[in-house]
């Protein structure tokens, strides 16, 4: 069951990193061809103060979810399959940093990452400029993967939380414990993901 | 000539060909009949039709040499179980049984458990012996302790199967297997429910060396008087011709006429189902809190209250091969059955064996465990001892007398709580794979010699006789305990030993898991690590307590929590030294495989758990109400959008 997984995890892994290097150097190209000019960037409106906030917050949630991915892919390679010694402890640390930091996160970066008219004309009209302005693919495509990223860390969350009450046998832990794999692949990827887009993507000036 | 020459050749092909015919013809011809060994036939009393009903034993008993026993016959001799028995059930399978193979070579050991204990206050002795070859114990014959001598020290406590070695003047010119007779199979130990079955007084016959009147004396059957120790190296028992001075300490043999039937018959009241007041002899166990009158405070083990008896799970076929009921039994040379007859095959079902997927779980009655809020890990680092066995983990260890080391339910023996040896627990150790689990544990503590980084030990009579003079002045404990040590004292034996035999290497003093040896300084001593002083422990599941007091049944700090005792109660150091007796031992000692710092941080990151998991339910709230905020917005444009009508404003 754990190779199976350790599999998984590789394979999207891998998959993922290669779209998103992919996209980078079509981009890069792009900008070459375009003679250096590169589509959609706008100003930031928020006041000098909140930019570091943001930055730092957003900085601890990846952080965290790096750590956290890492201790949970290093800790299950022993022998023995469990999380357990210093990795548990890193990756138990981890978690509430994580959980707490994504709450701020989700609170300075919802509103950007709502979906908006712009949006669904991408999707009704993606060829046609005419009905108005659209945001790229590349936008609609990070605030997916921003909700995603979001939604799945809720019950990836709680299926651990969960086990800490003594309310399930070790069996239906170890149930919950598969949840809690999948869906926080779902949920690395998806940050993954984010945080290449927005860093790519901007919404068009308005 | 030429025909001639052809001729000669004709001869020699043909005869070549029926040569290697011939031989070709024997090579392949069916070899000649045999006659194959015949099957051995089962005895009487070892083939059951099935009947759960209780057999009748009304035989007649058969002296060593077969011949049936008749009261008027005079002189009476002892009954042997091996022909009396021996009639009806195949002795020499029983022969190899658990119980009675402890002193024979090749014999898969199994899991390391409880050694035969070698005590002596005066001389500071408790050497943990051993012939199953447990690490961490003694082979008798590097403690120098013959076969016979063993017999005589610890057959007492058996149930017999102790014979002589091949050559038993070779190992102890001093044996006395003519006079004593063997230690056979003593049946009636375990089978003889009658109240009048005495084991007390079997231990008293082999303390006497009166092997082969042990089980007559112990029947109820038979009065013995006399002593085989007190008889010359030339006395016959059959004969029984000895000096008048000495036909007072004769052992002698004196039947209750009253007991035989006609036909010199005699009625056993013998069980198949070994009841646990007949086990309890030799496998009683008295914590030393709960010695004497605070015997009441005890509580036994949750099976013995439930109803079951040793044996519903301590099962045996004919061969007598014991399940001990260890995970992995069976693949240490065990009956493969035995993988179901452990804690785990009982309450999980796990296990069993064979082509039927027929479950286990809840055999006998056995409640199916839910561990809830218990994390998986718990049950591939634990046994299920380790929560499930002993007493409740105090701050510092118990002590615990028993059976096989203390006597218990002898004539005369020491009452005392501390009397030697000492056995500590309940040790939260880990066993060769990493996997904790509760053990008993004793610190050795001998004289020997250590020579080529190997440590002799020495018995306390040797010791006696090579100290002379000197060990006489030195204070023994009236309650059979460590005596009191000083450096000086220690040093002084160990010259002693030095001169005594100046060729058999360093003489050394093993004690509190540390080596003393001379530093060359006057009464200067020097502590070293040594294999051989680490204490030796081993693997116990009784008493088990009920799921209700279990550890963790409160909560995770039940253990994660420095002032629990799982990773933090105190082992003391046993030795006779007294400075020694102040040091101890974190429990953590013995739980190599585990971080020290980090079960620290995991027992201080539970003092801080409740605060994270309130934060994170407040962190997930907070988050779930952004996702249904947003989502709700989306729904709401989604509708519009697939409404196809062009806004008002």
């Amino acid at each position: 069951m754990e190779n199976i997984f350790r599999a998984t995890v590789a394979n999207w892994l891998t998959l993922v990193l290669v779209i998103l290097a992919a996209h980078c150097i079509f981009r890069t190209v792009r900008f070459f061809l375009q003679k250096g000019k590169m589509a959609g960037s706008r100003k930031p409106r928020a006041p000098l103060l909140m930019i570091p906030f943001r930055l730092g917050t957003y900085t601890v949630t990846f952080g965290a979810m790096g750590v956290l991915a890492y201790s949970a892919y290093t800790g299950t390679s022993s022998a023995e399959h469990h999380l357990t010694g210093f990795d548990l402890m890193t990756h138990a640390t981890a978690a509430p940093v994580y959980i707490a930091s994504l709450v701020f996160t989700v609170l300075l970066w919802a509103h950007r990452n709502r979906f908006q008219e712009a949006d669904w004309r991408r999707l009704r009209y993606p060829f046609s400029s005419k009905m108005g302005p659209r945001n790229s693919y590349a936008v609609l495509l990070r605030k997916i993967f921003f909700w995603i990223m979001v939604a799945l860390s809720i019950p990836a969350a709680v299926s651990v939380i969960i086990s800490l009450f003594p309310l399930l046998t070790p069996e239906r832990q170890d149930s919950l414990l598969f949840w809690h794999r999948y869906t926080t692949l779902g949920v690395f990827l998806s940050g993954i993901i984010f945080v290449y887009l927005s860093m790519v993507a901007r919404e068009p000036a308005q | 000539m030429k025909q001639n020459r052809e001729a000669y050749r004709r001869i020699l092909r043909i005869s070549t060909l029926l040569f290697f015919a011939a031989a070709w013809g024997v090579q392949g011809a069916d070899p000649p009949p045999a006659n194959p060994p015949e099957p051995k036939k089962p005895k009487l009393g070892d083939f059951s039709d099935g009947s759960r009903a209780h057999p009748a034993h009304l035989i007649p008993l058969r002296i060593a040499e077969g011949d049936v026993v008749l009261p008027d016959v005079k002189p009476p001799l002892p009954f042997s179980t091996r022909t009396t028995c021996g009639e009806c059930h195949d002795y020499d399978m029983i022969r190899n049984g658990w119980h009675f193979n402890s002193t024979e070579n090749g014999i898969p050991p199994g899991r390391k458990g409880q050694p035969w204990i070698l005590a002596d206050a005066q001389t500071g002795t408790q050497i943990p012996l051993s012939y199953r070859h447990w690490p961490g114990t003694f082979h008798p014959q590097e403690a120098g302790i013959s076969r016979w001598q063993f017999a005589r020290l610890f057959a007492g406590r058996t149930a017999g199967g102790i014979s002589a070695d091949a050559d038993p003047r070779k190992e102890d010119p001093a044996a006395r297997w003519e006079l004593s007779g063997e230690v056979e199979v003593n049946c009636l130990t375990c089978h003889d429910d009658s109240p009048a079955y005495d084991h007390a007084e079997y231990a008293i016959q082999i303390l006497r060396e009166n092997f082969r009147w042990a089980p007559a004396a112990s029947s109820g059957l038979a009065a013995v008087t006399g002593s085989a120790s007190a008889m010359p190296s030339t006395y016959d028992y059959l004969l029984g011709n000895v000096e008048d001075g000495l036909r007072d300490k004769q052992p002698k043999t004196a039947y209750a006429e009253s007991r035989f039937w006609a036909g010199s018959k005699v009625a056993f009241d013998l069980v198949r189902t070994v009841p646990a007041k007949r086990c309890y002899f030799c496998h009683s166990n008295a914590d030393t809190a709960q010695l004497g009158v605070d015997r009441w405070k005890a509580d036994e083990d949750i099976h013995m209250s439930r109803g079951f008896t040793c044996v519903d799970c301590h099962r045996n076929s004919l061969d007598h091969r014991i399940v001990r009921g260890y995970e992995g039994e069976s693949a240490r040379g065990g009956d493969p059955a035995a993988a179901a007859l452990t804690c785990k095959g009982c309450h999980l079902g796990e296990g069993a064996t064979g082509a039927s997927a027929a479950p286990t779980a809840g055999r006998m009655a056995a409640p199916r465990p839910t561990h809830k809020g218990f994390p998986s890990i718990h049950f591939t680092k634990l046994h299920c001892t380790a929560c499930h066995s002993g007493p409740w983990p105090d701050r510092q260890v118990r002590y615990q007398k028993t059976s096989q080391t203390h006597f218990l339910g002898m004539r005369n023996v020491n009452k005392a709580p501390m009397a030697l040896p000492h056995i500590q627990y309940p040790l939260l150790a880990e066993d060769e794979n990493g996997r904790i689990g509760t053990y008993k544990a004793i610190w050795p503590s001998f004289w020997g010699y250590e020579a080529g980084g190997k440590v002799s030990p020495l018995p306390p009579d040797t010791v006696r006789l090579k100290a002379g003079k000197l060990m006489e002045q030195w204070k023994i404990p009236a309650d059979g305990s460590w005596p009191d040590w000083t450096a000086a004292q220690m040093a002084s034996l160990l010259e002693a030993l030095g001169k005594s035999e100046p060729g058999a290497g360093r003489p050394v003093y093993v004690s509190g898991g540390k080596l003393h040896a001379l530093n060359g300084m006057k009464n200067g001593l020097v502590e070293e690590e040594s294999e051989a002083a680490k204490p030796y422990y081993w693997p116990m599941a009784h008493d088990v307590r009920p799921a209700t007091q279990a550890l963790g049944v409160n909560h995770c700090e039940d253990c994660h929590s420095k002032n629990e005792n799982f990773f933090y109660g105190q082992v003391t150091v046993d030795s006779p030294i007294a400075a020694e007796r102040q040091q101890v031992r974190e429990m953590s000692w013995f739980q190599k495989s585990f971080d020290r710092t980090y079960i620290d941080k995991l027992s201080d990151s539970f003092v801080y758990r409740p605060w994270m998991k309130g934060s994170i339910w407040v962190a997930l709230g907070l988050l779930a109400g952004f996702c249904l905020l947003y989502g709700f917005r989306g729904l709401g444009r989604l509708s519009k959008a697939l409404s196809f009508e062009k806004e008002s404003e």
